[in-house]
Parts: structure tokens; sequence; C-alpha cells
């Protein structure tokens, strides 16, 4: 073999570590505390799954002390074309943008631009007055809805999907979602629907953080995909994550829900736009295409406090302040029985018991889910990450409760005890 | 001449030149800010933050000093202390502290406490008798006079430092009755002493029943009158020697000395078109000159940013500094602890939600009720002129913000002190 031949040899070698860096390094799990034998549990768990045609491809990541412990995935990206799973599989991460738009907010905070006390209609100011929904027709709303609102879900906003209210079924007549509009339309469109809630009293899970999103471009001056490109993905190095996968398009995955014979495409709807060429919505509820790799970073920036690999996005106080919990019991709704146990902090949940939730965890554990039963969480007294990604709308089999389970069983060397 | 001897002017006039140096630190000294945990890039928003406020004509002048491990990791002034004399602001400039008065009385009234001369249980009217049959308001009667109460519960020590004794201000803050009854009474009189205050207010009918709830008021100015009673001693008198000579805290009194009248910064309002206007009221230009003679422990003080951050560095590191003890630590952690119940704090919390109060200051419980980022623990309180502090305990931080401009909830500079000093601690240790 000649020379350049070896060069080259030794550059093709060379060609997958750049990707594994957009990563996190990876350490020997037993290095982190991980008991290699518990950790099999979970190929075996990702496995069955598939065999068992709830989901058509997963992955799962662990990470711990800022390196990856554990990385595996099982079956098919798209099962038409066998394409299999695989680390760098683009997915719909849906409501796992929220904490990412959550950054941005944050970002802008710092900078003094913004503050949480802020009335929305400062900015927007569309939503100066605002009417709450009623069981006979609607009453006006008693106080401004202001951002620290939004980014709790408190606003009284909502979603049609989850909401069968007379204001859940006007978001539904207005096809609020519908990503032909602009950010900036969506925002007008909500701004003249009914709130479901006085804003400030409940919980309720919906819109707010795509308005969030739209916040972003007023007082930012910049589209916000744009924003999220040149201030967090990029410094970040998080670079699957996007609007649109455009030239990526052979990468991204398939969309599933539960279909008579296992997990069946779904098409055409509000939930599934063009994600190839992007679409003129720009989410910040639920936008994003991202990869488990890409969404380790962004979740060990957070565990960070702020930072990664130099790259500072937020001071670690300000995210001690997202990850705190931030509304009383009688404000949760029925947030209580989704996620029991759990406080709100800033587009995030906080474990405030460990007991009431009925899982292995730690106080002051957080997390979010996406709408196609992705899954991450955090753990700052242990310092894991841990990231759950497949494509089924909806989250019909609890994510949420798989990922944590597995991931607390296979930990044999606790910090936080 | 012995060469030894020769030695000693020279130290002698080197201790003079070192004088000053002490003093144009601004109270504690210096260290750059990475070394204490601060990123000097995001300290440049605070920069940023004061530029805003004095371009923009919103504030003539402004200070801002953060501090940790007693040491100051920023220090700025921009504006003018006086824009018609053309004065500008200067670390070294002299303001209006009004509610920044009330810790340092609370601590005067402390010290007391733990010479064993006074108890916060005490009931008040065993030192100020004239409080003795003090009634409560209960709304109107039919012929629309007002319906008075005796009390439940006598007004006790602990009650004026936690603002349940059922006092309140004037109509400014108090839009019922009783506010009204303060302002018929010209309370803030210059020309009053501090006995003849106290006889003024214990004719006036409380506000609410003692001991229920939190109410904002002329309570610490009461306070101020039982350390003179207790003590013996005029009570300016009494912070000079106990706490401001103690402490090196040179500039701050009750009246500004002549000789000190060229630091003292003028005091703004908002004016009526827009932008600011010098204040009109008497208050700001009667009080805190020479043959005034209430020291009101409430908000009668005037001091610089130096002198504060002794003051504050002292509370920080339990009640010393620099060899003065004033307190002993576990008073101070009395002081810095929540002392009433949720029911009680309504008022408080309507603008500053996820606070207790303290003995004097107010105490940070919740931390994601109050909408910005800090600690538990957090102790903070603010003065009229749009002044604030606060200090964190588990991060080693102060901060203090100092301008002159009413009304002091106009613009929300507590709020912007706490975000940017945060934003800029990259370096926290209580984050878990």
């Amino acid at each position: 073999m000649s020379n350049r031949n070896l060069a080259l040899l030794f550059l093709l070698l060379l060609a997958p570590f750049p990707a594994l860096a957009a990563g996190l390094p990876s350490a020997p799990p037993e290095s982190l505390g991980f008991s290699p034998d518990g950790l099999k549990r979970i190929d075996a768990a990702m496995q069955r799954w598939v065999d068992q045609k709830k989901l058509a491809g997963v992955t799962i990541a662990i990470a711990r002390d800022g390196k990856v412990a554990y990385q595996h995935s099982a079956g098919m990206a798209d099962i038409a074309k066998q394409r299999p799973m695989a680390d760098d599989t683009l997915v719909r991460i849906y409501s796992m943008t929220k904490p990412v738009t959550a950054v941005a907010v944050m970002m802008l905070v710092e900078e003094g631009k913004l503050r949480l006390a802020d009335k929305l209609s400062d900015y927007l100011p569309e939503f100066a007055e605002m009417t709450v929904a009623t069981a006979t027709g609607t009453e006006p709303a008693k106080q401004p809805i202001r951002i620290f609102h939004l980014l709790t879900h408190t606003s009284g906003m909502t979603y049609a999907l989850y909401d069968s209210s007379p204001a859940g079924k006007l978001y539904d007549e207005k096809d609020v979602m519908n990503a032909g509009r602009s950010t900036a339309e969506f925002a007008k469109v909500v701004a003249s629907l009914p709130l479901v809630a006085q804003p400030g009293t409940q919980y309720n899970y919906g819109v707010s953080i795509d308005v969030l999103g739209r916040l972003v471009e007023v007082v930012s001056g910049q589209p916000f995909d744009a924003f999220v490109k040149q201030r967090i993905t990029d410094p970040l190095g998080m670079n699957d994550t996007s609007f649109a996968a455009k030239a990526k398009a052979n990468r991204v995955a398939e969309l599933y829900g539960p279909g008579p014979d296992g997990p069946a495409p779904v098409v055409n709807t509000v939930w599934n736009p063009d994600y190839v060429n992007g679409s003129p919505l720009k989410s910040g509820g639920g936008g994003l295409l991202s990869t488990v790799s890409d969404y380790l970073r962004f979740a060990q920036m957070l565990l960070n406090g702020g930072e990664l690999d130099g790259i500072r996005l937020l001071s670690p106080k300000t995210v001690q302040l997202m990850t705190t919990g931030q509304i009383p019991p009688d404000r949760r709704g029925y947030m209580l029985e989704g996620l029991p146990g759990y406080d709100m902090g800033l587009t995030m949940a906080v474990l405030e018991d460990v007991g009431a939730s009925g899982l292995p965890g730690s106080v002051g554990e957080f997390n979010w889910a996406g709408g196609a039963s992705t899954h991450f969480f955090v753990d700052p007294k242990e310092k894991i990450v841990a990231v759950l990604v497949t494509q089924m709308f909806p989250d019909k089999y609890r994510m949420r409760l798989e990922l944590k389970n597995l991931t607390y069983q296979a930990l044999e060397k606790p910090h936080g005890r | 001449m012995n060469r030894r001897l020769a030695i000693v002017p020279v130290i002698a006039f080197l201790l003079i030149l070192a004088a000053p140096l002490v003093a144009i630190a601004a109270g504690l000294p210096s260290a750059p800010p990475e070394s204490l945990g601060f990123s000097p890039e995001r300290l440049k928003r605070v920069d940023a933050l004061m530029q805003r406020y004095v371009s923009e004509k919103k504030m003539a002048g402004m200070t801002i000093a953060i501090a940790r491990d007693g040491k100051l990791a920023y220090l700025r002034s921009e504006g003018m202390a006086d824009i018609a004399a053309k004065r500008p602001m200067r670390d070294d400039t002299i303001a209006r502290y009004y509610s920044m008065t009330k810790p340092i009385t609370a601590v005067a009234a402390l010290m007391l406490v733990e010479e064993g001369k006074l108890r916060l249980d005490d009931e008040l009217s065993t030192w100020l008798p004239e409080f003795k049959d003090v009634k409560v308001y209960a709304g109107q009667n039919a012929d629309g006079g007002a319906k008075l109460e005796a009390p439940v519960k006598p007004i006790r020590i602990r009650d004026l430092f936690t603002h349940t004794s059922g006092f309140t201000y004037t109509s400014v803050a108090d839009q019922t009755p009783v506010g009204a009854a303060y302002e018929k009474a010209d309370i803030m009189r210059p020309d009053r002493t501090l006995d003849e205050f106290s006889k003024v207010i214990a004719t006036l009918p409380l506000k609410v029943q003692p001991n229920t709830a939190y109410t904002y008021g002329v309570s610490t100015d009461i306070l101020g009158r039982v350390v003179e009673v207790v003590s013996g001693e005029p009570f300016d008198a009494y912070l000079k020697t106990r706490i401001f000579d103690p402490l090196g805290m040179t500039d701050t009194s009750f009246t500004v000395p002549p000789d000190k009248l060229d630091r003292f910064a003028e005091i703004y309002e908002m004016a009526p078109g827009g932008g600011i206007q010098p204040a009109k009221g008497d208050d700001a230009r009667i009080r805190f000159r020479e043959g005034a003679r209430f020291s009101s422990g409430g908000g009668g003080l005037v001091s610089t940013v130096g002198d504060y951050l002794r003051f504050c560095q002292m509370l920080l590191n339990g009640g010393a500094l620099d060899g003065a003890r004033i307190l002993s630590p576990k008073t101070v952690a009395l002081m810095t602890s929540p002392q009433l119940r949720d029911d009680q704090l309504a008022f408080l919390q309507t603008f500053m939600p996820g606070y207790n109060t303290g003995l004097g200051v107010a105490v940070l419980t919740d931390l994601g009720r109050s909408e910005l980022p800090g600690s538990v623990g957090e102790y903070n309180w603010a003065g009229a002129a749009s002044t604030v502090f606060f200090i964190d305990p588990k991060e080693k931080v102060i901060a203090i913000l100092i301008t002159q401009l009413f009304p002091g909830l106009h613009y929300p500079v507590r709020e912007e002190l706490k975000a940017l000093t945060y934003q800029a601690l990259v370096e926290a240790r209580d984050v878990e």
C-alpha cells in the first residue's frame, strides 16, 4: 500500500471520530458508576419494544460527569425503506424544543433586554386585551399575561390537541398550529382567541412557548430560527438541530402512530408538516429536528450550569432558576396527575418529591418530553443526562417511565445518598 | 538626626497618603472580577444598564457596587449627582438612603438585645409608656367617625422589626383613614425629636391588630426611639459610637455636614412632561440638612456606597468587620431568618413574591416564586429614592445600587440589580 493510500485509510479511520465528537466523549460505564449488566437490560428492553411492534426504532443515550456511559439504537428509523435507527438519525423532538426556546428567552433576560415580570403585551401588543372562555361566553382577563406565565404554562393558553373545552375547540377551529403561517401571524391568531383560564392561575399545557419564540424575534430583531442557530445550536456544536432537514433529508426518521399491526406512518397532519424544506412557522414549542447526540450536548450544557466546552450560554444562577419549581400545588391543575411529585420550572418539570413520583430519582431532577415519545432528563445530584428518542406519536407507552427506571436500575454508585 | 528617627515622618506621611486610598477603594478592597467568579465580559452588561438609565434621562446618575468574598468585583458610577451644578456621580457621592436605614436601626436594637438590656418579647409600652392605651382602627361608625378597638395582643419589640405592630405610613403609602390621620399629623416633620415623634404616633390608631399582618410603616422609627430610651443615648450618637465609628462608616449620618455638601447628590422626581426634575417636596429639602432634629431610624440616613458596603460586609461576615465585632453570628442568623407565617405576608409578597421578612430585611424563602435568579437565604431592602442592596450568604455576594429618584418603585431596580449580578456570576457555589 502506498503512503498516499495509507494516509487516505488513516483519514477514513478518523472520519467517524468527529461525528462522535458531536455528542459527548465516552468512558467505560464502570468508571462512571454504571453496571454493564444493568445496562444490558436496556438493550433488551429496546429490542422488546421493537419486537412487540410498539416502536419502529429507538435510541437511548446515558451520560454521567459529561461522558457517555451508554448509547444504543434498535429497530428502524424507516420501516418501508429499511433504514435502521442510528445515532445520527434526525427525529422530530416536538416539545423538547421548549427548553431550547427557554434558553433563548433567558439569554435575552441576562442581557437585560427582557424581564420575567414584564407584560407580554409590552412586546407583542396584540396580547393587550385578552379574554377568558367561560361556560357561557367570555370574560375579560383579570391580569396581564407576563413572560413568567408563558415559561411556566400559566398564561392560560392551551392546545387544541389535549383540550376539549370551549377554548380548546376554538384553537382547533382556527387551526392554531398550522405551520403555513409565519411565527408573527401565528402569534396574532393566538391573541385573537380566548384563554382557557385566567393568566397566572393554573397550569395549562399549550402554545405559550411558541409565543415565546415570537417574543425572541421581536426582542432580538432576528428570525427565531436564525437566533437559535446563531446563539445556541452553532455555539454548542448541535449541527443536526434545526427547523428544516434540507440536505439531510435521508437521515430523517419516519413519523409513526399506533396502527393495528404496529407502527403506521403518520402523514399530512398539522403535527407533521414539511420538515425537509421547513415551514413558515418556527415553532418554539415543538418545531425542532435533532439527534440524540445533539440533545445530549444541550442537556449537558444545562447540567454544567449553562456552559459546555468553554462556550457559555447562561450563568449557573439562571440555570438554577430555570430548574427550580415555580408554581404552587394549587395552580398545577392536571400536571398533578400527569407528573406527580413534580413542580414546574421554566419549561421543564422539576422533581420535588421522589416518593410521590413513583420512580427512582433525585430531588431536583428536571426533564421534558416530546409528542413523538421522546424524553430527556437531567439529574444534577447524580450528574446524569439521559435521552430517549423514537418517533411514535403520541406517547402511548409513556417512555418517560421506562427511561427513568432503566437508567437508575443500572446506576450502581450514586452520589446523592 | 538619627536615621531611624528620620523615617518616622516618612511613615506618617505614607499613612496620610494611604488614608484617602482606603476611602477611594469605596469601603472594601478590590480584586480582579475573574478571581471572584465573575465574568468581566458579562459585567459589561451592568455598564450598559447604567448608561441606558442615564442616557434615556430616566435617572440623573447611578452607582453600582458588587462584592464577593469581601472584595469588590465591580464598582462604577455613571451620570450626574447634580445636573444643575454639573457635579458627576462618583463612588463617594453622599445620597439619601431612606429605608436602607432600617437594617442599621435593626442592628442597633439587636446590639442592646445582645447586652441583655432589651428583649424581642418585651412589650413596647414597658419602654415607651405613651403606647399603653393605643387603639386599633376598626372601620367607621354610623356617624362617620372612626370605630376604635383595644388591641387583642400588645405590641412587642419583635413586631417593630417585622412590621406587625399595626403602625402604617402616611396616605402616600396608605389610602385608608389611618393613613390620612398620619398625614394630618404630619408625622415626619423634621423639627420634631424622636421623643416628640413617638408621642404623636401614640395618639394615632393602629391600622391593624398587633401581631397579625405585615404592614409597612413607622415601626422602625419607633424602634430608634426604643434604642434611645434603652441605651440612654441620643439615637444619632448611639449609631455613631456603636456602629459607624467601629465600622469606619465615616460618611453616614442623619445630616450632611456643611463641608461635605459638595458631595451630596440632588434628589430627582419624575417630571410631568417626561424625564426628571429636582424633587419639590420639603421632605428631601429640609431633612438631611443641619438643623433637622428628627433622627429617623426608618429612613433618615445619608451614606455612601463605600460605607454601606462595609455595613453589608459586616452582616455577611456574621456581625464583624476588620476586627470590629458588632453582633454575634447567631444574632445575624436570626436577623436574616424568615419570621412570619405565609398568611401574614400578603402585602410584602405583592411586590416581593417568594420573600418573608427577617428583622429589618426581607429574606428569600422560595426561589421559584421570586421570578429572579438568586439563592434561598438572600436578604435585602430598598430605599424610597430607588436605592437597593442585597446580600447572598450562600454565594458570599453583596450588591448595591444607588441613585436619587422618587418614587422608589417606579423602575424595577431591585429586579435589575439581581438579574445583572447573577448573570455575571459564572462560578456559583449554590446551584443544586
